[in-house]
């Protein structure tokens, strides 16, 4: 039982690192970016790459994941959202684009695995990395716990004191309400945007660097987690990024507890998406601002 | 009287949909121009052109002298050129504070701005801190003013600014927008409804129709045709 609590807390924490992206994309460019899970993969292997050549933890390369990340989402933006959004791209266009983008990021991982087994003689699918084990309160739990929660509220933290303590983010907020009237008063909206695009992907990219540690890994793995995330945004409330944080833990915590509960019914875990998917439905039909109606209104 | 604003043949719209066709204008230092004509004339689209919110197909607009037609508008802002929307002025879910922080072009600046603030509108000291969402029509207008004039434009461009309003308290509004002129030292270009106290507030105006100029001169010429004013304007 214990395990299955530690599991949840881990994968929740990092739906949070993913679903915040999700909605600040969603708010920027109205896009649902089917192409972000990718950007967790590409996360955990620029991390798994440095920690190889660098012979240190995984744990230590974050700054590596969160660089990738953020710089294929980035790239993403200036590539494809942006150009699309200015010519009037609607959001399904939008959609459709981005899980172009997603199979481009994920077949390029494909081969770039290929290559980094041959190259640096080191698993490359199908992998786990092991873990340091550490004594809590006088349990044994996985150094993933602490170090994983502790990376997602040290983000999570700080994207809140840029967003409402910043003259840059009230700036983003500004222009995601009016970009218009942003554009206005002198705000580069693209340069605003651009930024949080960066940001949503570096986040992404720290949740990779954890993955190994708790399933195993290939270039498809990040690409998994796309539906919980997606519930998270849904369960949260669209457009409410405290709101997706909350549906994170929400989502996580049902997700594994549920299937757990399943399990020892007898039921096969391989049902577990559904649960993500029940998620989605209810709140759409029962509560459609989600969780945030609870403190805005 | 040197020009400050200068718009030379200018054909606009918004994409496939021509709207402007052929207008000219300028606006020299001080100088407060009225843009009157019907409902769906082209109005908001000329100041939208000049600010870079729309279509140019040809023409061009000059600013200080500078060529701005391919200019982005924060760049413009960036100048001294100054745009108040017809909606849509504010940020509704920021407080007043941060909507002034955001006017600022430097935003260390904040206290002094507010200082400012406070002397040219008392009535919005109170409010700094509320999410203008919660303010009244009349509030959010003052905030939105406050934060064009926070960034010392040299020409400032209204969009209706009187269109929620009373047309005894509009008239008062249009002189108050007018005195920028000699309090602040700006040009202004005013759209309004209130056709005959913009003309009797302003030097010069500009009467479109159908998105063509029809009269572009003085604003006692224009009351002074009898015609014009009598088909297009209801005077
Ligand atoms: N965003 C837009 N996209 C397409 N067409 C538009 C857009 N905005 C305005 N138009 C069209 O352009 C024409 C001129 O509109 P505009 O808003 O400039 O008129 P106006 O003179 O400001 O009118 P009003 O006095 O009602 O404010 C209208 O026919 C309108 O339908
Ligand atoms: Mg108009």
């Amino acid at each position: 039982m214990l395990d299955v609590l530690v599991g949840a807390l881990v994968y929740s924490n990092l739906l949070a690192l993913l679903a915040i992206g999700l909605s600040l994309m969603l708010l920027t460019c109205r896009v649902s970016n089917f192409a972000h899970g990718d950007v967790v993969t590409t996360g955990l292997y620029a991390a798994y790459t440095a920690s190889v050549l660098l012979r240190v933890s995984p744990y230590a390369c974050i700054p590596f994941a969160l660089l990738a990340g953020g710089l294929v989402s980035l790239l993403s933006f200036l590539l494809v959202f942006d150009p699309l959004r200015r010519a009037g791209g609607g959001p399904v266009t939008l959609m459709v684009a981005s899980m172009a983008v997603g199979i481009i990021i994920r077949y390029s991982l494909h081969a770039y695995a290929d290559v980094m087994q041959r190259t640096l003689g080191v698993y490359t699918r199908q992998f786990v990395l092991s873990d340091f084990e550490l004594q809590l309160a006088g349990l044994r739990v996985p150094g993933v716990l602490p170090l994983s929660s502790l990376t997602a509220a040290v983000l999570l933290v700080s994207l809140y004191v840029l967003l409402y303590r910043t003259r840059l983010g009230v700036a983003m907020r500004a222009a995601i309400e009016n970009p218009q009237l942003a554009e206005s008063l002198g705000i580069d909206v693209k340069r605003v945007f651009a930024i949080g695009w960066f940001l949503s992907g570096a986040l992404a990219g720290a949740a990779g660097v954890f993955l190994p540690f708790r399933v195993i890994s290939d270039p498809d793995v990040g690409w998994s987690m796309l539906l919980p995330a997606f519930a998270s945004v849904v369960v949260g409330g669209i457009g409410s990024l405290a709101g997706s944080v909350a549906g994170a833990y929400v989502v996580g915590f049902s997700e594994l507890l549920l299937s757990y509960l399943l399990a020892t019914l007898g039921v096969s875990t391989a049902y577990r998406p559904l649960i993500s998917f029940a998620a989605i439905v209810a709140t759409l039909l029962l509560r459609p601002k989600g969780l945030s109606s609870l403190w805005s209104r | 009287m040197s020009l400050l604003l200068e718009v030379r043949g200018l054909h606009a719209g918004y994409g496939k949909i021509k709207v402007l066709s052929g207008v000219s204008l300028t606006v020299g230092e001080r100088e407060v121009l009225a843009v009157v004509g019907p409902n769906g004339s082209g109005k908001s689209t000329l100041l939208k052109a000049i600010f870079g919110l729309c279509t140019v197909y040809s023409g061009s607009v000059l600013f200080k002298g500078v060529d701005i037609t391919g200019l982005p508008p924060h760049k413009r802002s960036l100048m001294g050129l100054g745009y108040l929307p017809q909606v849509g002025n504010t940020f509704e879910g920021l407080t007043v504070r941060e909507n002034l922080l955001l006017a600022l072009h430097d935003g260390s600046k904040l206290e002094e701005g507010i200082g400012k603030v406070a002397e040219l509108m008392p009535e919005l000291g109170g409010l700094l801190d509320r999410r203008v969402r919660t303010l009244s029509g009349g509030e959010r207008q003052m905030v939105a003013l406050a934060m064009v004039l926070l960034r010392n434009p040299s020409l400032v461009m209204f969009d209706e600014p009187t269109a929620a309003l009373a047309p005894r308290v509009a008239r008062r509004v249009i002189e108050r927008i007018a005195a920028l002129r000699d309090e602040l030292g700006v040009s202004v270009i005013l759209v309004e409804q209130n056709a005959r106290a913009a003309l009797e507030a302003s030097d010069r105006a500009l009467l479109l129709v159908s998105g063509q100029p029809r009269f572009f001169g003085g604003s006692s010429e224009l009351l002074g045709e009898r015609d014009l004013v009598k088909t297009y304007l209801g005077l």
